[in-house]
């Protein structure tokens, strides 16, 4: 009688091994998910390698900046329609407050005046579902979680959301599903405005309220903060009894490096 | 080994500064190219730690979606290299 070894079963070892690494992993990451400690240890981690990146940024743009003639103009063209939207924005918030300038006389003795704080942008992620923005001021600075953050002075682009000794997270108005009260135009109509990512938004108003397109979309509050202006207006005719209007923030936050947090509780 | 530590590098690099698609994006090549590209899912996890995860959130408010998609195509993966013919026994092109 002849005996054989028994050929090794390479394939459910290799399966073992899968289904071993992926359960262990698997636990790592809950248990990760619901710890409170890792993200303020990666953020002082990866904040290292940020402010590291910054001045290599800023030197490989000097280096490319003789054979980019082309985009320097186109940059140059950006920066100026930029002022230009930033120019029309504060007319319509002029023109809005001027309008409630009788109402709030009554009421002046709240100040309107209030404070930022300029923060760098340390890490943008990118679109939803990771529609978060890392900045470099956090609870050293006095910034706590509600605090709006805004792209100047009164544009508004989202909140904070979580804060760490050095950094804080900004949640984006216009993040997907995001809903935000907002008020449309200078009639002072309230109303809820969904975020569609990337600095869009969309509202559905009653067809019987006027809007145009260019009208100005405020966050409610006594300074008019501005969120956008109405870029669309979807009217499906006399069968439908609401009209959609889409509107985008005037600015693109990717390209923003500067950011402002207003210090709510410092008022 | 050598090709591996690079590619390690730049995964690295684009967990710290690129958007979460393109970690996703190079984390997905490492796992076609390298076996048992672990490295991937730490990748992955490290991104979810630097932006404190996603906005949206899965069952029991798991919101680490990158890291449970890693560890959903590191399996898919594991199946999948056996089938490419560009992949070597070594893991490799």
């Amino acid at each position: 009688m002849m005996t054989y070894l028994r050929r090794p079963h390479k394939q459910n070892t290799s399966h073992a091994i899968l289904w071993w690494t992926v359960l262990v992993l698997a636990m790592i990451i809950v248990t990760l998910n619901f710890s409170s400690w890792t993200i303020p240890i990666g953020q002082r981690f990866a904040q290292v390698a940020w402010k590291l990146a910054r001045p290599i940024r800023t030197a490989t743009a000097a280096v490319t900046l003789p054979f980019t003639s082309k985009n320097a103009l186109l940059s140059e063209n950006a920066k100026l329609k930029r002022s230009i939207q930033l120019f029309t924005n504060e007319k319509n918030r002029i023109a809005v407050i001027e309008e409630e300038n009788k109402v709030l006389r009554d009421v002046f003795s709240r100040s309107i005046d209030r404070s930022f704080v300029a923060s760098y942008m340390l890490r943008n992620g990118g679109s939803a579902p990771y529609d978060v923005i890392v900045l470099d001021a956090g609870a050293r600075e006095g910034i706590q979680t509600g605090d709006r953050v805004f792209s100047d002075s009164v544009t508004a682009i989202g909140v904070i959301t979580r804060v760490f000794d050095t950094t804080s997270f900004v949640s984006l108005f216009s993040s997907p599903t995001v809903t935000t009260t907002c008020i449309l135009g200078a009639e002072g109509v309230v109303l809820e405005c969904v975020g569609q990512g990337s600095g869009n938004y969309e509202i559905k108003v009653p067809r019987d309220i006027d809007v145009a397109i260019g009208d100005a979309v405020f966050l409610p509050g006594i300074r008019h903060d501005i969120l956008g202006m109405i870029d669309e207006i979807i009217d499906g005719g006399l069968a439908q009894s609401v009209k959609t209007l889409l509107f985008r923030a005037p600015v693109q936050v990717e390209k923003e490096s500067i950011l402002l947090i207003e210090a709510e509780h410092s008022q | 080994m050598k090709e591996r530590i690079i590619f390690n590098v730049i995964l690295l690099l684009s967990c710290l500064f690129t958007p979460w698609w393109f970690v996703a994006l190079v984390m997905v090549i490492g796992m076609i190219i390298f076996e048992a590209y672990v490295e991937g899912i730490f990748g992955a996890v490290f991104t979810d730690i630097l932006l404190g995860g996603s906005n949206w959130s899965i069952f029991f408010g798991i919101n680490f979606l990158l890291s449970i998609g890693a560890i959903l195509f590191y399996i898919f993966a594991f199946y999948l290299r056996r089938r490419l013919f560009f992949v070597s026994d070594k893991g490799r092109f």
